[in-house]
């Protein structure tokens, strides 16, 4: 009856499992230091430099091998800056150095989207209530039928184009997330409170399109428009880059989504349950998961999501181990295995499909 | 200055405050958008475990005055951390400032100073503190001010006994100054000539622990001993002194009790972070719950806040860890706490975390 593949906990299993991995996240927090302080300084560091050769590059962009390489530097930047850094940073993962340049509450990234609003809606909204339908927006982004638990509108027929379209356009996605314009539309949000979202916005939107569209390709005077492609397709680069990953993230064929009644009285036991059962991982190298953001070890990262991410690759052994003991299904698989389930559930749920009962997570 | 400004203002459309800070140091300038650096200059051992550093701050620094203290911030171990420092420089020596730290082998930031910072290492500025000043206090250039230091208290006096004379050459400075024993005096040389060139400028050294040679004062500062070095009789009180005090908290309570009967006023600055009073209540857990985080911590009342917070592991932005700076200072949601500066109680307002204990539990807005 269910689709999980994971055994229901008795009330002191859960307590159990949610101690051990209180135990674990306690471990982690006590040995971060000096390490990670110079791990993150590096990164900073690769983020800078990479822009910085992107641009240099991209302004002899004529010369086509320039283009090309200038352009994979400049989308490397972002993708790096955005994922490891900026999402990490913003979790607060670094807030213990008391460097201001690091500080998870005032850090902005580069990206369309303001670094308050993805506070909201992402730090909050979507690791509280993770895969939570009706709580956490991350399910489809208001835009795709992901679960058979989605009410189905023919809408949906055509959204293996509008899946294409989120991921070329992500970053636009992510900036508007917060503005809820289906509720505006339906009347279910006014307008005065779109135009107050929407102020600080707009000056982030200007922000980042006058410096990669018009500042840099006007400093390269005769070469405008190489530099203006570079930035366009460097964006363009980080967009599906990060669509992927994310996206592998939570909607894999072995990710569960839950009704709204599991945070009455959800125990920490239980939260961890629930943050394992509806994320998923994929396997790869030192590279992939640092330009991951180390979101390949997502499951780590919903469990512990203020532990400094470069941790996650160790801490994945002992989680998978507390798996086992516990009976649960671990989410874990190449990019082609896990990419391909996430296709096929944007194909398969674009028709109609019947939702099973949710698995149960608690005998009792 | 005009075209700096707006070229700051165009260049803020495209580059943000960190990457300009950042491409500023690769290319090793401490300039900043504006934050500021600072860059060590000199270190020079002043006294037995004390080091006198002078700094080159970046052109954000704000300047100060006299007496006052600023926010000093250095990366340690991966971990920026801050502590208060008097300036031991003149104001109106441009382009640099001098701060005396004493280690103390307990506190990370006072033995990495003197250890570790080297010439060429960039510290930071986080504001400039401080009403002992002479502006604040407008004394007439007749009174008299009894200045009383012991240990590291000497450091703001320094600048001060210096405006001071410079501004009214002729007023009467008195100077106590108490150390355990006599390797550990700072400022020798600089503290001799100026009672080499201002007669009205009178200086007693006292050793608390071993006596100095010659000298029959000594030990930890009391009534019979101030009889000695300031006299015995009655003054109305219009005509009595004004009185600085800084020192550890120690000798800045027992100082300011002393010297009641003896001062028109009294400034005082503790100087070593105050611990949580023993008080008669006794011990109890409050829970406090950091809204933020949603984080629920248990704290003794026995500790100060900051403390307990810091020892759980909960990052919070501190500076002077004695009530001044305000900067771990945090909105109170719910709950009360007590100043151990001043045995108050206080709810629903702005806690500064360094100087208060929970009462009961506490919601605080971190």
């Amino acid at each position: 009856m269910t689709s999980s593949t994971s055994r229901a906990l008795a009330p002191d299993e859960l307590q159990q499992f949610g101690d051990e991995l209180d135990a674990l996240k306690k471990r982690a927090l006590a040995d971060v230091g000096e390490a990670d302080a110079r791990y993150i300084k590096r990164i900073l560091k690769t983020v800078r430099y990479t822009e910085f050769l992107g641009r240099a590059l991209l302004f002899v962009g004529v010369f086509p091998p320039a283009w090309i390489l200038g352009t994979l530097l400049l989308g490397l930047s972002k993708i790096l800056e955005n994922m490891e850094l900026g999402h990490n940073v913003m979790h607060g993962q670094y807030d213990w150095m008391n460097e201001p340049e690091l500080n998870g509450k005032t850090y902005e990234w580069d990206i369309v989207g303001t670094a308050d609003m993805w506070r909201k809606t992402h730090n909050y909204e979507h690791h509280t209530y993770t895969n939570i339908k009706g709580m956490d927006n991350d399910i489809g982004y208001g835009l795709l039928r992901l679960f058979p638990e989605q009410r189905w509108r023919p809408f949906f027929l055509l959204q293996p184009l509008w899946a294409a379209l989120l991921a070329v356009l992500f970053q636009w996605g992510v900036a508007i997330q917060d503005l809820e314009l289906g509720k505006v539309a339906s009347g279910r949000k006014s307008k005065a409170e779109l135009k107050k979202q929407w102020q600080p916005l707009a000056k982030k939107i200007r922000f980042q399109l006058l410096k990669d569209y018009l500042f840099f390709p006007l400093l390269a005077g005769p070469f405008f428009f190489t530099v203006f492609s570079g930035n366009l397709v460097a964006n363009l680069m980080r967009n599906l880059w990060t669509f992927m990953i994310i996206f592998c993230g939570h909607f894999t064929a072995k990710a569960e989504v839950f009704p709204k009644a599991v945070v009455e009285n959800e125990t920490q036991g239980h939260w961890y349950l629930r943050q394992l059962r509806g994320s998923s991982n994929l396997k790869g190298g030192k590279i992939f998961h640092i330009l991951s953001g180390n979101l390949s070890h997502q499951i780590e990262h919903h469990l512990f999501p203020t532990v400094p991410a470069r941790r996650y690759g160790e801490l994945s052994r002992e989680v998978k181990a507390i798996c086992e003991k516990y009976g649960q299904h671990y989410n874990v698989g190449s990019l082609s295995s896990q990419f391909g389930q996430v296709l096929y559930r944007i194909l398969r749920h674009s028709l109609p499909s019947q939702p099973k009962p949710f698995a149960a997570m608690t005998t009792a | 200055m005009l075209r700096a400004h707006t070229a700051k203002r165009l260049l803020q459309n495209v580059i943000s405050p960190d990457q300009y800070d950042f491409w500023a140091r690769e290319m090793g300038s401490i300039t900043a958008w504006e934050r500021c650096f600072a860059r060590v200059v000199s270190c020079k051992e002043e006294a037995q475990d004390t080091v006198s550093l002078t700094l080159r701050p970046n052109g954000n620094f704000p300047g100060y005055d006299a007496g006052q203290h600023m926010n000093l911030s250095a990366t340690i171990g991966g971990r920026r951390i801050t502590r208060s420092y008097s300036f031991t420089s003149s104001p109106d020596q441009p382009g640099l400032v001098s701060v005396t730290v004493r280690r103390d082998p307990q506190g990370a930031m006072s033995d990495w100073l003197c250890r570790e910072a080297r010439p060429g290492a960039v510290l930071e500025i986080n504001g400039v503190f401080g009403d002992m000043t002479l502006a604040q206090i407008q004394p007439e250039s007749e009174d008299h001010m009894v200045l009383l230091a012991a240990g590291s208290g000497i450091t703001p006096f320094m600048s001060l006994i210096r405006a001071r004379l410079t501004q009214s050459p002729a007023a009467k400075v008195t100077l106590l100054y108490w150390e355990r024993s006599p390797e550990y005096f700072c400022f020798n040389a600089e503290l001799d000539a100026l009672t080499r060139q201002y007669p009205n400028f009178v200086l007693h050294r006292v050793t608390t622990q071993s006596p100095m040679d010659g000298k029959s004062v000594s030990g930890r500062v009391d009534a019979e001993q101030l009889n000695d070095l300031l006299g015995s009789e009655v003054v109305d009180k219009h005509a009595q002194p004004l009185a600085f005090i800084c020192g550890g908290a120690g000798f800045v309570q027992s100082a300011r009790a002393l010297m009641a009967d003896r001062a028109r006023q009294i400034f005082a600055e503790a100087f070593s972070p105050l611990k949580a009073a023993p008080t008669v209540e006794k011990v109890e857990t409050h829970s406090v719950t950091l809204l933020h985080s949603q984080r629920v911590l248990q704290v003794s009342n026995q500790e100060t806040l900051l403390d307990a917070l810091e020892r759980q592991g909960v990052a919070v932005e501190s500076g002077c860890r004695m009530g001044i700076c305000n900067t771990c200072s945090c909105a109170t949601a719910a709950g009360r706490t007590r100043d151990i500066t001043t045995g108050q109680f206080h709810s629903g307002q702005a806690t500064r975390l360094c100087v208060s204990q929970a009462v009961s539990n506490l919601q605080l807005d971190l």
